[in-house]
């Protein structure tokens, strides 16, 4: 009756002004709620036995959500060597720019995966670069063209052969007249073969050669000098001193950059017991490189300075004096010539005089090398100079290498402005975006009649082009490259075209109408041609499976002869002195450390690959000093207008300490306007300054600040090391003098065992992981940052989150100066997690993800991780990193949107993912792992290997993590520290070694070793009075 | 007024509702725990899971009839992590012959002739971030039949363990007495011969092998 009595009232009286609470009384169900249909006192009325059924209904659902069924697809018919789940490997070869570099690419299932370094090429042993490992990522780039076009139309490969049919007859009917081949720098004998096939079938066609980082100045000077064209072999390794004259012989625009910092870093250490002594490195150029970077003595001075220093340097040699066994007639004048047009003023005297003397005490044991982009009278003094002082057949020597019968890009586009060009075949390359400027090749190519285009993009070129088709990439054809020390190396696919795509040999053999079975049997044929010259040559397949083969290349030994100083008098008589800053400001082109010419615009990893002296991503800049910044009154950011004649480019400025006055660097390779999602619209085009006469540098450039400002995105926003001793510095002589004195201060700033808070994690694994960083080896070059990111499937976050300081690289490259603004040193000092075994990022987490391992590993548990990022704030060293959004599924222009963004990578994305790591979410930390899945694997390995599950062998080297493995200098060492022989155990021991933020106590698993420079006392004593600030910090 | 605007809101029944929404409150809580706790663990989600496959393949008939070694198909359990999935070929040795005109293997018959996958219906699945090696397992006296049943008695396999993280640290805390003799590692019908000597068994064998089971994090996950 209460009851009742209560519902009639609830009905009159409605609930206050909650509305939603009658509402919620009335659906409730099964509850003892007064409704207004409720006439039974039974609590189960017809509503909640509607409640209760929904309810079993959605339980009942349950088994229906266990799991999404997901498809095994296995193969049809096994192919031969594939083990699913085993990694297989295949020998291939990487070609860029005129170089070769023989990798082995690592594939699961048919998917390549990552690239290594091919540990049986004798000059790199393994080592690799970020570019080398990138280019996985451009095989499966979803921005790459994917179907044949025809004028922006989409056409198919069908319509292409039938248009091939009809016209290319015609063409070759009237021997090729009008054919033109237009193709980047490509040393492929089977290419070669194809074009000695044109000559016969097609003797009016002509083959052109364009590459827009080649000067060719250095064989230039050879030319004149000896009469052949030769290319200089520096082994790096040899001398004791080297003196670079503007050559960047680490930086990525020398094709031998590996196997140089492999040599040059093998001579950075203080000397061992019996053991070669320590290099010296003295560098002269305009912009700090890494080469610069290494220097032990660093002179900046600009780009059109040089060839007056190298004329100093000659004459403080006396090269024409009577020592050298020159013809005394054939040098008359020689000296007062050099002495006329040197230029010693901006440099005061000390450094030619201190260099030459270093360089005559060490007759034999030297090494001078001149960069490419200085002109052929600095090849000349260098060439001459190498001679005359002995370093021939020690520190370098000469290959000849046989003249090539192609034209240059200025001669197709002379043809092309006269009409005589009507099909034109470009081949690789982009020359509508880099072709020097005052050739408009955009303009004539448009006039030309019949225009194919073979690349792995539609870019500026194919936009301009007829014909417009995909070519396959280098992993996905077959193919051959030789170097200039004579290897001859393979190129195979292991996938087939992902995008329709045909290799360049397929392409050209069918325009070419050359009799072939296919791309597979060119190659096959070009081998035969080759293998009477190799040593040992066995099968073709026995080459393919060892990705190389060898011949001795032609060695040419250089004399001081009367030819020689005929050619040199030429060169020295049509120099003219400029200096840039009576000409007014110079600026120096140079390769991007991240795209090269431009061709790797549109691969993320290498666009937010930090430079390795800038530390900047996703740009490039104007570089300038900080003298010339403030004489211009210009801040990093400000962008101004560059001007040299009737061409300009608005560049954002950027103050790079160390650089010379009264130049500007540009780096080359950005402000594509038609590149793929990922690389267009990306900095400025510098090669819209670019002109035929002034490839390399040109004086006179017009500095006009706009007022605007740019937004760059650096990872490393402090350069100084603030009184910190973080990376650590000693000259020789320091070193040689504390390692006299019995103990080194650095062992003994743990802290004290007792003043412990927190148990010590349990550390009696078999293995106890760690790692050594050498700072005398590491040149800065990055390779480590970007095979750990293709190792460990780093996402890649774009430009905005890299300025918001959220790159997710796991290993960072620190590059500190140290000194005057105007003129510091640069250390770099890579910088992953370092393991600590009292792990600060551990006794912080709630909900312990970030754990300890017996073997001493720092873990990150992913699936335990709620994102607290407790961790990473507790974190000394700041190594952790986080996903601030799903990266890996969401657009990087739509992260904000969140769940409104477009959901889902691009399925060839997906094959390029390592199956042994797993791909991170949203909400997740995560950090180095030691590569913990190449431990693991090789101790599964070991393992099976062996009859019990403890008394495996692992060998010291079994387990190498993407960093090591990649690095060209052989600077981190990694291994079981638990073995004392192991190397890193032996590392351990090193005087030099010092652990980061020791006085923490976190006990890091790595450590670094002290860098050694090794200055040149007299030089050092001469410049003291000069040096403005000493910059002791 | 202000009296009567707090009466409106705090009327008679106030403390009743307040009683009742808590109450529903801690039920619905109980329940849902309840509810996940059973549910939503792979005793529940995964165990007995039996997707219908393109081609009526029975392990009975194969293994538990035919006497067929596991390793006729999975031919690289033992040197891979993965225990691959055979491919048409190897279905093809004997039903080019045995059963060739059978309607039940056309699907197998149309993968042949077209190339295409057979696109059967994965049934043991761990999570992404877990990493099995069946290799490291077999290679030391863990049975198939430990982690997938009595193979050989399914017509259709079906999922016969939870495969959860906890069941897996059972054996790794402990795995005496899991561990049989290497030969027997495919036999899935092995018992010990004596009620009582399974555990003997793995102590031999785990002092044999220096059986040594992870149980850190970076065992398994990467």
């Amino acid at each position: 009756m209460n009851r009742q009595q209560q519902s009639e009232w609830v009905s009159r009286q409605p609930y206050g002004f909650w509305p939603e609470l009658r509402k919620l009384a009335v659906d409730l169900p099964g509850a003892d709620a007064p409704t207004r249909d409720d006439t039974s006192a039974i609590p189960i009325n017809r509503r909640s036995a509607m409640g209760i059924l929904a309810a079993s209904a959605a339980l009942a659902g349950l088994p229906g959500c266990r799991r999404p069924d997901i498809e095994l697809r296995p193969y049809t018919k096994m192919p031969e060597f594939v083990v699913p789940g085993m990694s297989l490997f295949y020998a291939t070869t990487l070609t860029c720019g005129g170089g070769a570099l023989p990798v082995l690419v690592e594939t699961h299932e048919g998917r390549p995966t990552k690239v290594e370094g091919h540990p049986q090429y004798s000059p790199t042993q393994g080592a690799s670069d970020a570019i080398a490992q990138a280019t996985i990522l451009q095989l499966y780039d979803p921005d790459r063209l994917r179907q044949v076009r025809r004028g922006g139309i989409t056409s198919s490969w069908n319509e292409f052969d039938t248009f091939v049919e009809t016209h290319f007859a015609e063409l070759l009917q009237k021997g090729g007249q009008g054919l033109r081949i237009l193709s980047d720098a490509t040393a492929s004998p089977a290419l070669k073969h194809l074009r000695r096939h044109m000559r016969q079938s097609a003797p009016e066609a002509q083959w052109h050669v364009y590459e827009p980082l080649r000067y060719g100045y250095a064989e230039q000077a050879a030319r004149r000098l000896f009469g052949k064209t030769l290319r200089a072999r520096s082994d790096f390794g040899k001398p004791d001193v080297i003196v670079s004259l503007d050559a960047d012989f680490l930086g990525r625009a020398d094709q031998d950059a590996i196997a140089n910092s492999r040599a040059f870093a093998s001579r950075r250490t203080p000397a061992a017991t019996n053991g070669p002594e320590m290099n010296r490195l003295y560098v002269v150029e305009p912009a700090p490189t890494l080469s610069g970077g290494m220097a032990d003595h660093r002179l900046r001075l600009a780009a059109h300075a040089i060839p007056g220093f190298a004329l100093a340097l000659a004459a403080e040699l006396r090269l024409f004096g009577p020592d050298w066994g020159w013809d005394a007639d054939a040098v008359r004048g020689f000296d007062r010539l050099v002495r006329d047009k040197a230029s010693s003023d901006t440099t005061g005297p000390a450094w030619a005089r201190e260099i030459a003397a270093d360089l005559l005490s060490h007759r034999g044991r030297s090494l001078v090398v001149a960069g490419p982009r200085q002109p052929p009278l600095v090849h000349a003094l260098v060439q001459l100079m190498n001679v005359a002082l002995g370093n021939v057949s020690h520190g370098v020597r000469y290959v000849e290498v046989p003249d090539e019968d192609t034209g240059s890009i200025e001669e197709l586009a002379e043809d092309a402005a006269a009409d005589r060009v009507n099909t034109l075949i470009i081949v690789g390359g982009n020359p509508a975006y880099d072709a020097p400027a005052d050739l408009t090749f955009a303009a004539r190519l448009a006039k030309i009649p019949n225009t194919i285009r073979l690349g792995l993009y539609e870019d500026e070129t194919a936009q301009l082009c007829q014909w417009r088709l995909p070519a396959a990439h280098t992993f996905e054809s077959w193919g051959d490259a030789e170097t200039d020390d004579g290897y001859y190396l393979p190129v195979q696919p292991m996938i087939a075209p992902l995008y329709n795509g045909r290799s360049t040999l397929t392409v050209l053999a069918q325009l070419l109408s050359y009799e072939t079975n296919g791309e597979y049997d060119i190659v096959r044929r070009a081998f035969e041609e080759q293998s009477p010259s190799l040593q040992n040559a066995g099968t073709f397949d026995r080459w393919l499976h060892d990705g190389l083969a060898r011949r001795e290349p032609l060695w040419f030994v250089p004399q001081l002869s009367g030819q020689a100083a005929s050619g040199l008098r030429d060169l020295l008589q049509a120099y003219e002195p400029v200096t840039p800053a009576a000409a007014g400001r110079e600026i120096c082109f140079q390769a991007d450390s991240s795209v090269f010419d431009g061709r790797f615009a549109n691969l993320g990893w290498l666009q937010e690959m930090p430079d390795p002296i800038t530390k900047l991503t996703w740009d490039n800049a104007a570089l300038i000093s900080a003298d010339t910044a403030s004489a211009l009154k210009l801040a990093t950011g400000d962008v101004v207008r560059l001007s040299l004649g009737e061409r300009s480019v608005e560049a954002p400025v950027l103050i790079q300490p160390g650089h010379a006055d009264h130049s500007i660097t540009l780096p080359l390779g950005y402000g594509r306007s038609v590149a793929g999602r990922v690389g267009k619209s990306v900095g400025f085009n510098a090669y819209v300054l670019r002109t035929s006469r002034h490839l390399a540098f040109a004086a006179g450039v017009l500095v006009e600040p706009l007022g605007s400002r740019h937004q760059f995105a650096f990872t490393q926003q402090h350069d100084r090391l603030e009184h910190r001793d973080l990376a650590r510095e000693q000259t020789i002589a320091q070193f040689v003098q504390r390692a006299a004195q019995a103990e080194d201060a650095t062992r003994h700033d743990t802290h004290s065992e007792e003043s412990r808070l927190i148990d010590p994690p349990r550390l009696d694994g078999r293995h106890q992981w760690g790692m050594v960083i050498d700072l005398s080896r590491c040149v800065g070059c990055s390779a480590c940052v970007v095979a750990c990111q293709s190792e460990n499937n780093i996402p890649v976050v774009g430009k905005n989150e890299v300025a918001r300081g959220r790159a997710m690289h796991w290993i960072r490259v620190d590059r500190y100066y140290r000194g005057p603004e105007s003129d510091p040193e640069i250390i770099h000092e890579p910088l992953a997690c370092v393991h600590c075994e009292n792990a600060p990022c551990e006794t912080v987490c709630p909900v312990n993800a970030a754990v300890h391992s017996p073997e001493g590993l720092n873990l990150q548990v992913y699936n335990r991780c709620v994102g607290t990022r407790y961790c990473s704030n507790n974190c000394p060293y700041k190594v952790r990193r986080f996903n601030w959004f799903d990266y890996n599924q969401r657009p990087l222009d739509q992260l904000w949107l969140g769940p409104l963004a477009n959901f889902g990578m691009a399925e060839t994305l997906k094959m390029q993912k390592n199956p042994d790591v797993t791909v991170r979410m949203r909400g997740v930390m995560e950090k180095c792992t030691y590569c913990v899945q190449r431990i693991e694997r090789g101790k599964a390995g070991a393992k099976l290997a062996s009859p019990s599950s403890s008394d495996y062998t692992l060998h010291d080297g079994q387990v190498v993590p993407a960093c090591a493995q990649a690095c060209p200098a052989q600077a981190i060492v990694f291994g079981d520290l638990s073995d004392v022989t192991s190397r890193v155990s032996q590392q351990k021991r090193d005087a030099r070694r010092f652990d980061l933020l020791a006085e923490l106590g976190t006990k890091p698993r790595t450590s670094y070793l002290t860098r050694i420079r090794n200055p040149n006392p007299r030089l050092a004593a001469a410049l003291r009075p000069f040096t403005k600030d000493d910059g002791h910090e | 007024m202000k009296v009567r605007f707090v009466a409106t809101i705090l009327d008679q029944y106030a403390d009743r509702w307040l009683r009742l929404v808590i109450a529903t409150a801690g039920l619905l809580l109980i329940a849902t725990v309840a509810v996940v706790w059973y549910y939503f663990t792979p005793k529940y989600t995964r165990v007995r899971y039996q997707p219908t496959q393109p081609a009526p393949f029975s392990h009975e008939l194969h293994v538990g009839q035919l006497g067929m070694s596991c390793r006729y198909c999975h031919t690289h359990v033992d040197e891979a992590p993965h225990a691959n999935v055979p491919s048409t070929q190897t279905c093809m040795i004997c039903h080019l012959r045995v059963k060739a005109q059978s309607p039940l293997l056309a699907e197998i018959r149309n993968s042949w002739e077209s190339g295409m996958p057979v696109r059967w219906n994965q049934v043991h699945r761990l999570p992404d971030y877990a990493y099995f090696n069946h290799a490291v397992h077999i290679n030391r006296g863990v049975g198939c039949q430990s982690c997938h049943g009595q193979i050989n008695e399914m017509k259709v396999v079906y999922h016969a363990e939870p495969l959860s993280m906890s069941w897996c640290l059972e054996c790794h805390r402990n795995p005496t007495p899991y561990l049989r003799p290497i030969g027997e590692v495919y036999n899935l019908d092995w018992k010990p011969e004596f009620a009582d000597s399974a555990l003997e068994i793995g102590q031999r064998m785990e002092q044999e092998l220096k059986i040594n089971p992870p149980e850190t994090c970076q065992g398994c996950h990467r």
